[in-house]
């Protein structure tokens, strides 16, 4: 069998493509989530803000709060883009290593 | 005689290749393994922060005294503790180590807030309810991601 490592990359290419278009669609979606809760959380702070039940100390607080919340939903989506490139790759050397075999002489 | 032992050389440097991917176990790891009971103690303590706050909730506010909830307090405090442990021994896992101590460190502003004011608004109650439950799927997720 011969080993042609141009067709070996396409074929490493591809399985790439295959893991990545997934998983980059989850990282869309919940990157989407994110917005979605983040615009809800926000109202509710700044509703009682306008109306004058929070104190201008207490909203400050409340937005410093938020951005921790922020800060733990940017590091799912850090896992999530590690996760997916870890795959990718992991997809791409199982390809090679078993091209390299099938070449193997018996 | 030269293109035999050029083909030679190549061989050689491909079994090498197969060897060496054979020794490294032929993957990559960027993140930690996922780990099952990690995600389902997740879910467990999300239920119990959303229990407490549908506690404090369904309270009449002045009779919301710290004193009454000091036990709740502790005992989530505790559970987000020994999964910030958990996560922190596991390599691979700066992001979710991080995410638990951020976790930690809301839970506690929580308690020292009601500690020092002996109550705690209802607006108050739902951001809060509401921001743990986004942090908590967040966590999920990304141990999910990890399969």
């Amino acid at each position: 069998m011969s080993f042609d490592i141009n067709a070996v990359m396409k074929d490493m290419g591809a399985a790439m493509k295959e893991t990545l278009v997934k998983d980059l669609g989850d990282i869309e979606d919940f990157g989407e989530e994110i917005l979605e809760d983040e615009k809800e959380s926000l109202e509710m702070i700044g509703k009682e803000r306008v109306a004058g039940r929070w104190s201008k100390e207490k909203f400050d607080k409340e937005l410093e709060r938020e951005k921790k919340v922020i800060a733990v939903e940017l590091l799912t989506i850090q896992i999530m883009t590690k996760a997916a490139a870890q795959k990718a790759v992991n997809a791409a050397i199982e390809v090679f290593v078993k091209a390299v075999k099938t070449a193997l002489p018996v | 005689m030269t293109r035999n032992h050029n083909a030679n050389r190549l061989w050689l440097t491909i079994l090498s290749l197969v060897l060496f991917a054979s020794v490294i176990g032929c993957t990559v790891r960027y993140v930690a393994e996922y780990d099952a009971s990690i995600k389902d103690e997740i879910v467990r303590i999300a239920k119990e922060v959303d229990l407490f706050y549908g506690q404090l909730l369904d309270t009449p506010s002045g009779e919301r005294q710290y004193k009454k909830y000091k036990d709740d307090y502790l005992k989530i405090e505790t559970d987000l503790r020994a999964l910030e442990m958990r996560n922190e021994i596991r390599a691979f896992n700066n992001e979710s180590t991080k995410q638990t101590k951020i976790a930690l460190e809301l839970w506690l502003e929580d308690k020292e807030n009601h500690k020092k004011d002996n109550t705690v608004d209802d607006a108050t109650l739902k951001v809060h309810r509401k921001q743990f439950a986004r942090v908590f799927v967040a966590m999920a997720k990304g141990e999910g991601a990890k399969q």
